[in-house]
């Protein structure tokens, strides 16, 4: 009997295929809608938190924790204060610490920040899954006036390795105090990382010592004493540091040192508990598109219901014929039922597809304009979870018009109404 | 006299407990074989009795028994498998489900009664032997049943009706869209049909004209106590 119910509704469906397509079609995409904002809410908070990998502590001056980790790992925002090199090297030299790479920024070129750092940088810095910095073209900086640019900012401004360029002071785009004290050299290009480094131009510590050689009011030095790759300059600050540790144990025992730091205030951050913080505060944005794609599958789901409901009314015919031949009331019920889920089926298998083929040709531009790396060539079972939920809600939805249809054909009987 | 088919007394019934009675009808006997013209203008009861032979409906008081099954004892779900091995139907127009094609409507009673299946060697041969005559050539077989006039309409209706002879075929005003010379042959081919399957053919109908071609004819105005 059911297997009757079933290739009857299947004919039917068939009979009005426009309205059937048009009704999986409208589901389909509200499914699609549903699975993609939650891929990317997942691939986001992924890539978020892959900026940066086997980072223990960030070190900075005291201020807040969101402050401290918005700055130094993703140039957002302007540190509060710098930290003395003796207080670096003083952190640096704790026995817990494995490896330690100092931070200055507060300078730009075009927009871009730039970063003064040393050597270590490129040994120990590590994104996603402890990848490792790669060079795309050229190699390290090695003397004062060289520069490391990334992947974005090479390709932004066209950049090839042996052009010379001038840094800015400030993070403003558009700054007019460029440093005109030294011409530098691009040596070097990163691989694309889909983190801030990409957007990052690197150089030395005594680089951007070297440009603001009397600079200390704020302003620009009154005559601009020229640097030169032959002089060495001393580095006087930072602006934060990352840490690596021998044992993540100690995470505590150095964390209490930095705070405890008596020579200036200095604070550390395990930025596992800075993202989680971060996180709670962009989630809320999350939570909002998760629910209006949620909205978007119940309006799905209700213009079935709509269409269903007014091929009831012509096919009230249809439903006193099929009693007369035998069918019971519960049939009739079975019928419409077997349709929603044929339909929200349909829409759900058209809505995967409709997934693979648009993060086919999504994922690369994600992953090249905002370093989202979506992983969507296999569906998880979270995906599987969903489409289930989508399918028992569609069903739930096709009672509506399925005991109408009962409620009619027990009223109707016979009659044939139309 | 034959043996009863369909037997009523005191059969009383009405929709609702606060509404009149729309079938009041003390006594009536349709016999094995029989070909019965019921009057039934509108207003009659004529629908609510139909409901009754077909099971749609149980009655409130009096007996119907029906192939010496009392109606009475069936549940509705039972009443529905009753009507599908032991009835068919043909209505007033549009009979046929628009999706299925002529010969898949013609078999879908069969789909709904396991008797009237068993009872047929190959199913879709006996279809295809009533379709043919009743006139619609084998070239209609596979088609939708829109593109076939609607006096072929009616006799697809009837060959449905009729696969896996069932013991009794209601026809409820079958021939309402024909004109007067199809209306005739109409009835003719039906009786035919009727006779050779076993079937007892009932056929209600609110012209009176019609009454002519049967052997016997059942005023319902007269017959239903209703409101008397």
């Amino acid at each position: 009997m059911l297997n009757n119910i079933f290739r009857l509704t299947l004919k039917s469906m068939l009979n009005r295929k426009v309205t059937s397509a048009l009704t999986i079609f409208s589901v389909a995409c509200s499914i699609a809608i549903l699975l993609t904002v939650r891929k990317m809410k997942d691939a986001a908070r992924s890539s978020f938190e892959s900026t940066i990998s086997d980072v223990d502590l960030i070190l900075g001056a005291r201020s807040s924790d969101i402050n401290l980790m918005l700055y130094s790992v993703f140039r957002i925002g302007n540190a509060t204060n710098n930290i003395t090199w003796q207080s670096y090297q003083d952190i640096a030299s704790q026995p817990e610490v494995d490896w330690i790479i100092p931070f200055q920024l507060g300078d730009s070129h075009k927009g871009f920040r730039v970063l003064g750092t040393n050597l270590s940088y490129f040994e120990h810095f590590k994104f996603g899954k402890g990848q490792a910095l790669q060079f795309s073209a050229g190699k390290k900086f090695s003397q004062i006036n060289e520069v490391v640019l990334g992947s974005e900012v090479a390709k932004k401004l066209s950049y090839p390795v042996g052009k010379t360029i001038y840094l800015s002071h400030g993070v403003s785009e558009a700054s007019f105090q460029e440093h005109k004290e030294l011409q530098f050299v691009v040596t070097g290009i990163l691989q694309p990382t889909g983190t801030p480094v990409d957007r990052t131009v690197h150089t030395s510590l005594e680089a951007i010592e070297a440009i603001h050689r009397g600079w200390e009011s704020g302003a620009p030095p009154l005559e601009a004493q020229a640097a030169s790759t032959s002089e060495t300059y001393a580095i006087n600050q930072i602006t934060s540091a990352m840490i690596g540790l021998k044992q993540k144990t100690a995470v505590f025992k150095v964390l209490r040192y930095i705070n405890e730091y008596s020579e200036e205030p200095l604070q550390g951050v395990m930025p596992g508990v800075a993202f989680m913080q971060l996180w709670n505060i962009v989630g809320v944005v999350e939570t909002a598109f998760v629910a209006v794609s949620y909205l978007v599958l119940l309006s799905g789901l209700i213009s079935m219901v709509t269409a269903l409901l007014s091929s009831l009314a012509e096919r009230r015919r249809e439903m006193a014929i099929l009693r007369a031949l035998g069918a019971r009331p519960r049939d009739i019920l079975l019928l419409l039922l077997v349709e929603t889920a044929a339909l929200v089926s349909f829409a759900a298998l058209l809505s995967s597809l409709f997934l693979l083929l648009a993060m086919s040709f999504l994922s690369p531009w994600l992953a090249s304009e905002f370093g989202i790396h979506l992983n969507l060539t296999e569906m998880n079972l979270d995906d599987v979870k969903i489409l289930v939920f989508v399918i028992l809600s569609g069903m739930l939805a096709g009672m509506i018009p399925a005991l109408n249809a009962y409620r009619n054909s027990l009223a109707d009987g016979l009659t044939i109404r139309t | 006299m034959t043996e009863p088919l369909i037997r009523l007394s005191e059969l009383k019934f009405r929709w609702k407990p606060d509404l009149p009675l729309v079938i009041d009808i003390n006594e009536l006997t349709i016999h094995k074989g029989e070909k019965v013209f019921i009057y039934g203008p509108s207003g009659s009861g004529k629908t609510t009795l139909l409901g009754l032979f077909g099971g749609v409906i149980s009655p409130d008081s009096g007996s119907l028994v029906i192939l010496g099954q009392d109606m009475k004892k069936l549940s509705s779900g039972a009443r529905d498998q009753f009507r599908a091995d032991h009835i068919g139907f043909i209505f007033q127009q549009f009979n046929l489900i628009p999706y299925l094609n002529v010969l898949e409507n013609v078999l879908l009673p069969l789909k709904f009664s396991n008797s009237k299946q068993r009872s047929l060697a190959n199913s879709t041969d006996e279809a295809r032997m009533f379709l043919s005559r009743l006139d619609i050539p084998e070239g209609h077989f596979k088609k939708k049943v829109y593109e076939l006039s609607v006096g072929q309409q009616q006799r697809v209706a009837a060959a449905r009706a009729m696969i896996g002879s069932p013991e009794i075929v209601i026809a409820d005003e079958p021939t309402s869209a024909l004109d007067a010379d199809m209306r005739d042959k109409f009835i003719d081919v039906l009786e035919e049909l009727a006779s050779s399957c076993g079937s007892t053919l009932v056929f209600v109908s609110h012209d009176h004209s019609l009454s002519k071609l049967f052997d016997r004819k059942i005023d319902l105005p007269a017959l239903n106590q209703k409101g008397r």
